[in-house]
Parts: C-alpha cells; structure tokens; sequence
C-alpha cells in the first residue's frame, strides 16, 4: 500500500517532468507542482514513522506483560 | 492555462486510475514470485517428505532403485531453469533473483563439497538463509521506493534551480 502511494508520487512526478519539458507548464508552475507532491511524500513518510512508533511500542507492551 | 490544466488532470486521472503502470507493477510481482518459485522448488523434496505427501514415480526410475526423494529433485532441477526463464521475460524485481541464487550456491556446495549423496542435513540452512533472505528483501522493498521517490524530487528541485539560474541570466 505504501509503495503504491509512492508509485503514484513518482508517476505524478514524471508527469510534471514531461510537461515542463515539453514547455507546455512553466517553471513556477513546476515548482509549484514538486512542492506539492513533497508535501505528500513527507506526510507519507511521517505516517510511516508513526506507525513504526506504535509497532515498537505495542510490541514493548506486550512483552512486558 | 485551461489547456494545461486539462493535461495535468488527465495525467492525474491516469495515476489514480491505475493504468499501465499497476498492472506493469502486477506483472513484476508475479514475475518476481515465479523466481523465488525457481529456487524454492528446489526444496520441494524436503517439503513433500516433511508434510508426508505420497507422489506417484514412473516405473523406469523405481526399477533403477532411484528414491522418491531423488526423483523430485530432479523434477525440480528440471523445473527451475524454465521458470527462471519465464519469470525473466515478465520482468521481475532484482531483488527476488536472490531466492535462486542461494538456493543454487547452497546446492553447488552440497555437490561439490559435501561427500553425502542426499542433503538431508540442508533443511535448517535452507529454512534459515531463505528466512533472512525475505526479511532482506521485505526491507530492500519498504526502503528503495521511498529512497526512488525522494531523489526524483530531489531531481526535479534541481532542474527547477537550474531553469531559474538559466532564466536569470537571460
């Protein structure tokens, strides 16, 4: 699931390669774009991180009992 | 404006709709479970001996007095080269190449390093190395796309640098 939702990332990416160098978006609309998708990958990544945390905190809990 | 808009879109749509590109996805992971396959199989003696599975072997091979074990071990060897070729055409993952590849090296040390004439010895050394190869491979996979995804915008932050830096200097 994860990996697919940096599949698209990275699709969406390309696609905005392509476009900008094709000359059919600008390069503000591009950086517009890139921001855009880092914002997901970062909140993509800070999901993992969370879920990670609980990972490793359940698995605490559960030992310790 | 509109006209690009509409592109972009359509591009988008593409993506979420999953096109080519998922089941290009689909295809590598089958690819990539029929390689693991190639040298798992490879195993299937000591599979079908522990779950005491009964095979039916032709007559030709219980009159030479080749055991059942034998006999399925060479099925395997037969097996394995055709579906690494299958499983290479359909493009897989890199990484499940490694399934094979130690089932092999481990069977290359059996034969001509081992005196005794069936591995029977082999099945922690299998079980564990395929254990560690899987763990590996589970987090090759978590990582690579996360690091794949953060170079390209990397990449892309650097092309729009350098298009500012160009646009600049005009």
């Amino acid at each position: 699931m994860r990996q697919t939702k940096f599949t698209k990332i990275r699709l969406l990416l390309q696609g905005a390669n392509e476009l900008f160098d094709e000359g059919k978006i600008t390069s503000d609309e591009f950086a517009e774009l890139v921001s855009g998708v880092e914002n997901d990958y970062n909140k993509i990544v800070r999901e993992m991180d969370i879920v990670d945390t609980s990972e490793i905190l359940l698995n605490y809990i559960n030992q310790s009992k | 404006m509109k006209q690009k808009q509409l592109t972009l879109q359509k591009f988008i749509d593409q993506v979420q709709a999953g096109s080519n590109n998922s089941l290009n996805e689909r295809v590598s992971t089958m690819a990539s479970l029929i390689i693991a396959l190639s040298g798992l199989i490879l195993y299937s003696d000591k599979a079908l001996a522990f779950f005491d599975i009964a095979i039916i072997m032709p007559d030709k091979f219980a009159e030479k007095g080749v055991s059942t074990e034998i006999f399925v071990w060479l099925v395997a060897q037969t097996l394995s080269p055709l579906l690494i070729i299958i499983g290479s055409i359909l493009r897989p993952y890199f990484y499940a190449y490694t399934i094979p590849i130690y089932c092999y090296v481990l069977q290359f040390y059996f034969v001509l390093i081992d005196y005794s004439l069936v591995d029977d010895g082999y099945s922690y050394a299998y079980s564990l190395g395929i254990t560690a190869l899987l763990v590996l491979i589970m987090y090759f996979a978590r990582t690579a796309s996360q690091r794949s995804t953060k170079m390209m915008i990397e990449q892309s932050k650097e092309k729009i640098r350098k298009s500012k830096v160009e646009h600049a200097a005009d």
